[in-house]
């Protein structure tokens, strides 16, 4: 097959994946009923119900609400660790780095179970905090404590863009107004804060969106009190009228594209005006951290303190609660301590199958996500061509919907597409959701390691006369080889962690852990589920090990 | 026939002109240089006849084969074009070994087995690494790259071979000698190149003929003396070599025969244009040109030794010049010398025959 034939069929199939379940979703939002029923017409019913529903609204500004609190909390936070742990001479400065990038891989519901667990009113913590104080000042089912959650567990977000522009800016641009008599909190407010404000600014823009992505935390947080974000007023809907409302649906899918889209817009923007602020970089000499004195172990504690809250208390929980029988008021630890929940794990058979079906999905199918982005990066590499943008702009669509949103588009493609039907209850469907739903991210590593390959390297191939298909195959392609099994350490990590993209697609041989375990915390089964979790977290620290240990960079 | 003929060719990065209509021809077994400073379309026109750029218009032919031509709408892919290529950064695939890079292009030819590992352990041989052949790239010198990097581009055989900046990765006494070896090589194996770099001096050792490209454009092309010595406009003759430029005002002409008006000083010298009297002009002489000696005489003007520096092989010598041009009382005028003067006034010879003198404007 030469080059430019393999070029067509991958960007064909790619814009195929990628467009089909946008153009389905916007077709089915000006539909009078489902798809698949007979005697439907074009109507704006389904809009003019959806902008007359009081819960939309109400969700919608919850989105807001949340969106707004997360980056309240996020941004300052995520800017003083990375200032923190970058520039100054903080205790544990090089291992405290993976610690504050963990929370991005653990998967947000069992991070919300966890809280329930820990802190909710019968919580362990709480319960401890009771018996000491005599009341527990907290109630983790409100907006507030969704919004806090949210913020401290996307603190990462922030640290990583925040940390990356202060490793670029050039250490003579401090140097020199250390020299000019500045002293090194003078510098550290008047020129390396404002240096990085461009990368912090789009950090905020990107925690801003991903709060309109939240599902599992408002899911299972916002449940009990009835607070609803659109994501879960979406999931809620399929029950609001007890019959498959589709096209109500497809309209709060439209809104949620609608917001995002501006907001990838900006972020683009933005992303590029950082980029060009800090390429003013100066000789890469070594930074003399900034000497924080009495204040280095205060500041320890602050990273610590993060840590401990969004990630060891809830993590604490879940574990705590996956080996006890039950627990409330009053009850003795040592007489509830059991392993029976582990055990019960392979007595159900849908369990069994997704965790057999999240580690396939993850490997295996991981594995295959990653050869399809790099026949698409490899498709457009140093093509110079509209087309090339084209697909560019194509790769952003995805991150457009949030998983839940992508798991639903793909159910209703696999609905819809009769040839497709008999995959519906297979695999095939949750891999295909997961890759199209990743596509932006896997797409940019895989390209970002393209671009670190000289254009000689392939020019030279050329002259020595090596067709373009050549060229990919035994020198492109080979080059990239470590960035390949880097981004398949990390798809592996996040295909681990999804929830909320196969909830939709969850059925008997299609099940995979994250959406069994929102399936059975709607039924109640806690037990199962805090095993589940366990077993879940134990995958995700197991492949973040194998990372760590090849040297994988957590972050694109 | 030329063995590569390149005819007026255009090339351009979306608004900006690249090559304004660049003409050349590599004769069998010529070393061409194209020289020129950066950003004056040298290298573009290199990766234009290698097929690594696409031209707006003009011809490329090698031998009796059309590589490019705008208007009967060919472009050969570089893969078609069967000519080596010497990348600056020598571009050597670094997940192969030495042996695996230069096999690559006779394995893509479909050559046996045996035929590619004869022949790799010839080139290989041929530039004295034969050794050295499992190492991997990274594990070599920069000069044991370059020579990989020739290997590589000649190991199938092409009857051009490309150069782009091959010596300029090397450190200054490597590069004298491999300027040599390089030549040499070139012309026992009976190639013709084209060989692009932005040192004067490089060009001059290593080619038969140098195309001095301005912006695009084809500023000179002769040989070696020529260019340096007989310049046809001021842009070549400040480029080529280490000279002294003095600005003035003719006043008068006899043939080629030039009166200059430097600053109220008079000086005298050899039409490289057309000037007319009371027109401006600007006269430039080479450093070596330039004596001082105890003596008046013809085409000598005292001036003051202001600085005396020593590079090693000879002395740069700095005279102050007193004149009245414009704002300015005194002119530096700079001359090499075997050996080291007193301070003091000196009588400075500016040959008549070798003060160039260009019209500006």
């Amino acid at each position: 097959m030469s080059f430019r034939s393999f070029r067509l069929v991958t960007l064909t199939l790619t814009v195929l994946a990628v467009l089909a379940p946008v153009l389905l979703i916007v077709y089915q939002s000006f539909l009078s009923g489902p798809f698949f029923q007979p005697r439907i017409h074009l109507s704006l019913d389904a809009y003019a119900f959806i902008l007359d529903d009081e819960d939309f609204w109400q969700a919608l500004r919850t989105s807001v609400f949340l969106a707004v609190g997360m980056t309240v909390i996020a941004v300052p936070i995520g800017v003083l660790l990375a200032f923190l742990v970058v520039r100054t001479d903080v205790p544990g400065r090089d291992w405290l780095e993976p610690l504050v990038i963990i929370p991005t891989f653990m998967s947000a519901v069992v991070l919300a179970f966890g809280y329930v667990i820990a802190l909710g009113p019968v919580g362990f913590v709480s319960l401890a905090f009771k018996s000491v104080f005599g009341t527990v000042p907290w109630y983790i089912y409100s907006e507030w404590a969704i919004a806090l959650v949210a913020g401290l567990t996307h603190v990462p977000h922030v640290y990583l863009y925040a940390a990356s522009a202060l490793r670029n800016l050039g250490s003579d641009i401090e140097e020199a107004a250390r020299t000019a008599g500045a002293g090194p909190w003078t510098v550290a407010l008047t020129v390396s804060l404002p240096m990085v404000m461009p990368a912090v600014l789009y950090a905020a823009v990107l925690v801003f969106f991903l709060g309109f992505e939240l599902f599992g935390l408002p899911l299972v947080l916002g449940d009990p009190e009835g607070v609803l974000v659109l994501s879960t007023y979406l999931f809620k809907l399929t029950n609001k009228l007890g019959v498959p409302s589709y096209q109500l649906m497809a309209v709060v899918v439209v809104a949620i594209i609608l917001i995002a889209v501006p907001l990838i817009m900006l972020q683009r923007r933005l992303l590029r005006h950082a980029a060009r602020y800090v390429s003013i970089r100066g000789k890469g000499a070594r930074k003399q951290p900034i000497r924080l004195g009495a204040w280095r172990w205060p500041a320890f504690a602050v990273v610590i303190l993060w840590f401990g809250f969004t990630v060891v208390v809830p993590m604490a929980g879940i574990t705590l609660r996956s080996l006890v029988t039950s627990w409330g008021d009053g009850v003795n630890l040592l007489s509830v301590l059991t392993l029976d929940h582990f055990r019960d794990l392979a007595e159900h058979g849908d369990v069994v199958r997704a965790i057999l079906n999240t580690l396939g999905v993850a490997v295996i199918g991981g594995a295959v996500t990653i050869a399809a982005y790099t026949s698409v990066a490899v498709s457009i590499h140093r093509w110079n061509s509209r087309w090339a943008k084209l697909v560019d702009y194509i790769a952003m669509i995805p991150r457009a919907m949030p998983g839940v949103v992508a798991g639903l588009a793909m159910l209703w493609i696999f609905l819809f597409v009769k040839p497709l039907n008999p995959l519906r209850s297979t695999m095939i469907s949750v891999w295909l959701a997961y890759s199209v739903v990743w596509f932006a991210y896997g797409l940019r590593m895989i390209s970002g390691s393209l671009l670190q390959i000289a254009p000689e390297l392939e020019e030279a191939g050329r002259t020595v006369g090596a067709t373009p298909g050549q060229v990919a195959r035994h020198i492109t392609v080979p080059l990239i080889k470590g960035g390949m099994i880097s981004a398949w350490l990390l798809i592996f990590l996040i295909f681990a962690r999804e929830y909320s993209t196969g909830v939709y697609l969850l059925a008997p041989g299609t099940e995979v852990i994250g959406s069994l375990m929102v399936s059975l915390w709607g039924t109640g089964a806690i037990d199962l589920v805090s095993a589940l979790a366990v077993v879940n977290t134990v995958i995700i620290v197991a492949g973040l090990a194998v990372a760590l240990r090849a040297g994988v960079r957590l972050h694109g | 026939m030329a063995d590569i003929l390149v005819q007026d060719l255009h090339l351009s990065y979306g608004p900006v002109d690249v090559l304004k209509g660049v003409s050349l021809a590599v004769e069998p077994g010529q070393i061409l240089a194209l020289l020129g400073a950066s950003g004056s379309g040298k290298t573009t026109l290199l990766r234009s006849v290698a097929g690594l750029e696409t031209p707006r218009a003009g011809r490329i032919v090698q031998g009796s084969n059309t590589l490019y031509d705008a208007d009967r709408r060919i472009d050969l892919a570089p893969e078609a074009r069967g000519l080596g290529f010497v990348f600056q950064s020598y571009a050597l695939w670094p997940h192969r070994t030495v042996n695996d890079n230069v096999a690559y292009p006779l394995r893509l030819r479909k050559l046996g087995r045996a035929e590619v590992e004869e022949k790799v352990k010839r080139a290989l041989g041929s530039i004295g690494l034969a050794h050295l052949g499992d190492r991997f790239p990274h594990q070599l010198s920069g000069g044991q790259q370059q020579r990989v990097a020739l290997a590589r581009a000649l190991v199938y055989e092409p009857k051009v071979i490309l150069l782009d900046e091959p010596l300029s990765n090397l450190d200054a006494k490597l590069r004298e000698e491999a300027r040599i070896w390089l030549r040499r090589l070139i012309t026992n194996l009976g190639l013709s190149a084209l060989c692009v770099t932005h040192d004067q001096v490089e060009a001059m050792a290593m080619a038969d003929r140098i195309l001095l490209l301005d912006q695009g454009r084809i500023a000179q092309n002769g040989t070696p003396r020529e260019v340096y010595e007989r310049p046809t406009s001021l842009y070549v003759a400040e480029f080529m070599g280490a000279h002294n430029r003095f600005e003035g005002t003719v006043t008068a002409l006899d043939g080629d025969r030039v009166t200059l008006d430097v600053g109220g000083r008079t000086l005298r010298g050899r039409a490289r244009g057309p000037l007319e009297v009371g027109g401006r002009a600007v006269a430039i002489i080479r450093l070596e040109r330039v004596s001082a000696r105890r003596d008046p005489g013809p085409d000598r003007v005292a001036m003051t030794l202001g600085e005396s520096l020593f590079l090693g092989d000879r002395w740069e010598l700095v005279f102050d010049w007193e004149v009245a041009s414009g704002g300015e009382t005194r002119q530096l005028v700079r001359a090499f010398a075997l050996d080291g003067l007193d301070d003091g006034v000196w009588q400075v010879e500016l040959p008549e025959q070798d003060l160039m003198v260009f019209p500006v404007g």
